[in-house]
């Protein structure tokens, strides 16, 4: 693995979750991959609110928001789905679609991302 | 402002009491530094979907220019406390976050007209308490605790709405919970309330949590003094929300109710507005005992666990058209659709006293003109974070006077 390159506040998970970064900024994208198998992919999104992603959420493996708090709703609705999420992830570099992840969740408050 | 704690009887149980307006500053002092510690825990609302902040202003401004005479058409037919004990006190739109959101919206409306330079601190006094005195008639009627407001209960941070038969008769319904009836009432719930929050504009104006309960006949040493957690689901039946016609009709029921039995170990939060928080996070999988209920014709009717899947999947399928109907409209026509959804808070107390049609629910032009300044999210984030966790007071909002 490269290493940690951010790292979040928990909302849900434990353990360790691999997959593949997919941004989503549109409501296209998530058009783009409705019915898609998506259990292997880690979404990445700017915004804690929770309708943007929400046909997905249940079939996602994992999901980065770089902003909101463990009380925003799409933490509120990712730890209702047991989806492993990360809130405030602060990347210390671009994230794009495609790119391999491990997502550390140790235990602590905090989880790591790191690039594969 | 009132620094001596008022006759708490009077002020909490009284519903013919009139408060004073000590009193009341001092209740909403209290219920505003709770609402403004628990904004500034959200920090901001931010959605790709809606432009949350934009339409949280214009959905507040709109409350305080027409909530006090709407409240008033409401009031004309039927008494607050009336509609509050009319039907069940759970699992309709007629329910304590469409209540205590009445107020709290309201309150915050007039601070934002305030901060905008265009209303002053001390108009309006009787159409604010057109709003404060409806919402307290109606909380005494439908709690079952005594209190106003959940920083008051007993434990602190709780709500209760329902006791006696009708929550003994849900308590007995409860059935055991295995792996498979917590995997069952976890995906139901998770998307149910995934739904509301789409239907609701990714506001939580149908999710709403009221607990903790205590268990009643089921608690015992086994349960190590558990409790149980109530959550409601309601969702559009009456067709309230034009954006989900021909949606609504896809799904088979509208309005739910569901039990959590938790054992003793999990503490639940339950804040200012029905939002519980629970610790451990995980705590579904700590589930002693569960049910769904529908409470579409009025009453609770346990729904048969062996339909849980299947009313999952309709809603499942629903969401998708409706994320698809959203996806399709502009940002302002999206933005326009959830300040009617916070708007219209009072149409189901309007169904119930059959005031309904006596009321204008369109929005008012002076707040749809506001759009393209409030589209700015700069502007709107300022402007909705000046009122929301100021820095001036301890309070959302200022005293009334």
């Amino acid at each position: 693995m490269s290493g940690v390159i951010g790292k979040g506040d928990i909302a849900y998970g434990k353990g360790t979750v691999n997959g593949v970064i997919r941004r989503f900024t549109t409501p296209d994208d998530v058009l783009d991959v409705i019915d898609a198998d998506l259990d292997d992919t880690i979404a990445l999104v700017e915004s804690g609110g929770t309708t943007f992603l929400s046909p997905i959420l249940g079939r996602l493996g994992g999901l980065l928001c770089t902003s909101g708090t463990l009380r925003s709703h799409l933490a509120i609705v990712s730890r209702e789905f047991q989806l492993p999420c990360l809130m405030a992830v602060d990347l210390k570099e671009e994230l794009d679609t495609g790119a391999k992840v491990t997502l550390v969740m140790d235990g602590g408050s905090q989880g790591t991302v790191q690039l594969d | 402002m009132m620094t001596d704690t008022p006759d708490l009887k009077q002020l909490y149980l009284d519903i013919d009491y009139t408060p004073t307006l000590e009193e009341w500053n001092w209740l909403f002092q209290r219920i505003g530094a709770a609402y403004k510690s628990e904004l500034g825990r959200r920090t901001v609302f931010e959605s790709e979907l809606f432009g949350m902040n934009t339409y949280i202003i214009m959905a507040h401004l709109e409350d305080y220019l027409r909530m006090p005479q709407r409240i008033r058409s409401i009031a004309a037919q039927m008494a607050p406390e009336d509609i509050a004990r009319a039907g069940l006190p759970i699992g309709t739109k007629k329910n304590f976050i469409c209540l205590v959101a009445m107020p709290l919206h309201y309150l915050a409306g007039r601070e934002l007209f305030i901060d905008l330079g265009e209303v002053d601190r001390s108009s309006d006094l009787d159409d604010h308490l057109e709003v404060l005195n409806f919402w307290r008639r109606a909380t005494i009627a439908l709690r079952t605790d005594g209190v106003l407001a959940n920083i008051d209960a007993d434990p602190k941070d709780s709500s209760r709405v329902l006791d006696g038969e009708p929550l003994a008769q849900l308590t007995d319904d409860l059935v055991p919970a295995d792996d498979e009836v917590r995997s069952l009432v976890r995906k139901f719930g998770a998307q149910l309330m995934s739904y509301c929050f789409l239907e609701n504009c990714d506001s939580r104006m149908a999710v709403c949590d009221t607990g903790p309960y205590p268990l009643g006949p089921i608690s015992s040493e086994k349960n190590r003094g558990g409790f149980l957690a109530l959550r409601e689901l309601t969702t559009d039946a009456m067709g309230d929300f034009p954006w989900t016609e021909g949606i609504r009709d896809l799904l088979p029921y509208h309005n739910f109710v569901i039990a959590y039995g938790l054992p003793g170990e999990v503490q639940m939060e339950n804040n200012i507005w029905g939002t519980a928080w629970f610790s451990p996070t995980e705590y579904l999988k700590q589930l002693t005992h569960a049910r769904v209920y529908v409470t579409d014709n009025g009453t609770l009717q346990a729904l048969p666990m062996a339909e849980l899947a299947d009313v999952t999947a309709a809603h499942r399928k629903a969401h998708k058209q409706l994320y698809l109907r959203f996806s399709q409209m502009s940002v302002r026509e999206r933005t326009i659709c959830a300040t009617q959804m916070y708007a219209w808070k009072l149409k189901s107390w309007a169904h119930a006293a059959g005031a309904f049609d006596d009321i204008d629910w369109g929005l008012s032009s002076r707040v749809t003109s506001m759009y393209e300044r409030l589209s700015d999210d700069d502007y709107a984030l300022q402007l909705l974070g000046g009122v929301f966790v100021p820095q001036s007071r301890d309070s959302v909002w200022g005293p009334i006077e």
